[in-house]
């Protein structure tokens, strides 16, 4: 009894010292502490170490140093986990004392994330994120660091309306949220215009029963939210039906993000697609990006990996704006919320609800010396998101 | 003839032709359990070494034949060398014996990852199964006839030589009744590795074929293990003939349910499923079990 109260005031008292003691001043040689959170191992790792990797990798580029201060990067895999997720964070948050979050990958894990980040105030990007992280669910330390899907798949379809000059298309998504999403944009764009839906379910092993209906059928192009291993499925079969000569693949998203790119079918040759990495785009941001990238992890970078490093670069920027005063997150948040970089891709900021405004591409797929790359067709400059969809 | 009626028959061909590639799967698991009793959850696993095993000699030597014949030799090997000097070890305790397959499933998927580096990749079509067949009016990629005729192909020599051989008398007398088949002086032990065998070849072969269908990946193997225990459960546990009508069945159906219900796949695979088993618990060629 005694030795409880006992340890029980004593704890209280350690707890309020440590509360009086932490003032939001970050003395010149404390380290910046940069949490990095991702999916690190089993299928979504491939993104998720890619997306740890290019945070790592902009903090690189500062010599892990701002301005007096050292830069710690601190990753956790949260194995795609909601409650390894949630651990992972506290143990960041309250143990490491991290001023920022990176991550992550998953959008259930995002949403299950909110929450705790939300009050503990602590800078948070997600790289990969739901939409409604920029609409009910907003909040001044949230910053949507990747488009949503109603982003890429309204611009995607304006530009496939307007400069492509599809009139009629067919849509292939499959049957969760994300592709959900991305074609409501689209029917809002193309109404009558979309002369099918395809909805074939999240792991389709054989997708000729879906196909086979589109015999017949006459549209401009196909718009596929498919991908993954999904889409590995359903790039030969859609080309074993004669589909790819009639109704040719325009893909959404990361349909031909350079991670996977190379172990891609070799159908994948000559498909389009559009989003906000490009990888043989020609700017001094994005040679640096890549060949550090090269150098430092032996692969190319593709939209996950440029998401999760413009992000960095982004923060990096405001701690500048903030005199690298990373303790006093309110004032880190705001800073944030005014940077303009010209990242590998052009400018890149934040909308007035942290949503990330960026310029897409339209890319194809070509062979250059033997090896796989996007070549970049159309630029599409500053898509930001439709808030009146969500 | 009719468009409509066109669509039909594409469909149905569909079904069969995917029909024909779990059954590839299912028939060496069926075959399995039905000898040894033993629920093989290595069974997957063996169809992604296969692939893979496919995917490596495609890229080496550009021969699809060679690819294929490797596979099927590949997973023998492991399958002979899992049988005698594991699975043997536990034998006649079912427990165990799912444990120790459901083990060395994850050991096998996981070195998968350590080899082939866990990334997907489909294994290239050979060009001369590339292009589209005529089949009545309707017309159909040459790859999926070719999967239909080695499904067949597979069956017609199962059949042969589990009831038109010696040695396939030998087999099901141990399945009917060990010790009788014992007492008269059949090599139990021998057929039991001998099939254990043949039953993981088949799922390297369909590893092989399957590689260039649906593509190899990390958890492929669940993904279609998964279909091939639905095909072996309403086909009738340790029938070859349930296993066969089992994959037209879970073919079909699956084919068919995506055209009618298309946002509800996997409801209406397993409706029927559900159905056939209400009504025919031990499946379609299954019997009760001593």
């Amino acid at each position: 009894m005694t030795l409880f109260t006992r340890l029980g005031t004593a704890i209280a008292m350690a707890v309020t010292v440590a509360t009086l003691v932490q003032m939001p001043v970050a003395k010149a040689e404390d380290p910046i502490k940069v949490g990095v959170l991702y999916p690190l191992a089993g299928v979504l790792g491939v993104m998720g170490r890619g997306s740890a990797n290019a945070v790592s990798l902009a903090f690189d580029e500062e010599g892990n140093r701002l301005g007096a201060h050292p830069v710690q990067v601190l990753v956790e895999d949260d194995e795609g986990k909601i409650d390894v997720s949630l651990t992972k964070l506290r143990k960041l948050v309250e143990l490491e004392h991290v001023d920022m979050v990176f991550g992550t990958l998953l959008t259930n894990l995002g949403i299950a994330d909110r929450d705790y980040l939300f009050d503990k105030k602590v800078l948070w990007l997600p790289t990969n994120a739901a939409a409604s992280l920029t609409r009910d669910k907003k909040g001044p330390n949230i910053f949507r660091a990747g488009p949503s899907n109603f982003q890429w798949g309204g611009a995607s379809a304006k530009y496939l309306k307007e400069r492509k000059g599809w009139s009629k298309i067919v849509l292939i998504g499959s049957n969760y949220a994300a592709p959900r999403e991305a074609f409501r944009a689209v029917d809002k764009i193309y109404g009558d215009g979309v002369v099918e839906h395809l909805w074939p379910a999240f792991g389709t092993i054989d997708f000729a029963p879906y196909l086979s209906k589109l015999d017949g059928v006459s549209a401009d192009g196909a718009f596929v939210a498919v991908w993954g291993t999904d889409a590995l499925k359903l790039i030969p079969q859609y080309d074993d039906y004669g589909l790819e000569k009639k109704i040719p693949i325009f893909g959404g998203a990361s349909f031909t993000t350079e991670e996977y790119l190379q172990g891609m079918p070799a159908q994948i040759e000559g498909v389009s697609s559009a989003f906000v990495y490009c990888g043989t785009l020609e700017t001094p941001e994005n040679k640096k990006f890549v060949d550090g990238y090269r150098a430092k992890f032996g692969s190319d970078p593709g939209s996950y990996q440029y998401l999760a490093y413009v992000a960095a670069k982004m923060v990096i920027t405001a701690l500048k704006e903030v005199s690298y005063n990373s303790a006093d997150h309110e004032a880190l948040s705001a800073a944030l919320a005014k940077v303009r970089i010209e990242g590998p891709m052009g400018p890149v900021f934040f909308d007035e609800n942290h949503g990330l405004v960026s310029d897409m591409f339209a890319m194809t797929v070509r062979t250059k010396d033997g090896k796989r790359i996007n070549e970049c067709i159309d630029r599409i400059p500053q898509v930001a998101d439709d808030y009146s969809l969500n | 003839m009719p468009a409509a009626m066109n669509f039909w028959l594409l469909q149905i061909f569909n079904g069969i032709s995917f029909g024909m590639l779990l059954f590839l799967l299912a028939s060496g698991l069926t075959l399995i359990f039905g000898l040894l009793r033993i629920v093989n959850m290595a069974h997957g696993v063996f169809y992604l070494w296969g692939g893979y095993i496919a995917y490596s000699m495609v890229r080496a030597t550009g021969s699809y034949v060679l690819a294929t014949v490797t596979a099927i030799f590949g997973a023998l090997a492991i399958g002979l060398v899992a049988e005698r000097y594991l699975i043997r070890k536990v034998s006649g305790d079912a427990i165990r014996q799912i444990i120790l397959t459901f083990g060395l499933m994850m050991i096998l998927a996981e070195l998968t990852i350590v080899i082939w580096g866990g990334a997907s990749v489909v294994i290239p079509r050979p060009p001369w199964l590339s292009f589209g067949v005529r089949l009545g009016s309707i017309s159909v990629p040459a790859y999926r006839v070719a999967i239909t005729l080695a499904g067949l192909l597979v069956a017609l020599l199962l059949w042969l030589a589990l009831d038109k051989t010696r040695l396939g008398a030998m087999v099901r007398a141990s399945v009917d009744n060990r010790e009788v088949a014992e007492a008269t002086g059949i090599p139990v032990d021998f057929v039991f590795t001998g099939v254990f065998g043949l039953g993981a070849a088949l799922a390297g072969l369909a590893g092989a074929i399957g590689g260039v269908f649906v593509g190899l990946y990390p958890g492929a193997d669940l993904e279609i293990l998964l279909l091939a225990f639905v095909v072996v459960i309403v086909g009738g546990i340790g029938s070859v003939a349930g296993a066969f009508v089992g994959s037209l069945f879970v073919g079909l159906v699956d084919s068919l349910g995506k055209v009618f219900f298309p946002e509800f796949a996997m409801f209406t695979l397993f409706i029927p499923i559900v159905l056939v088993l209400v009504f025919r618990p031990t499946g379609f060629f299954g019997r009760e079990l001593s």
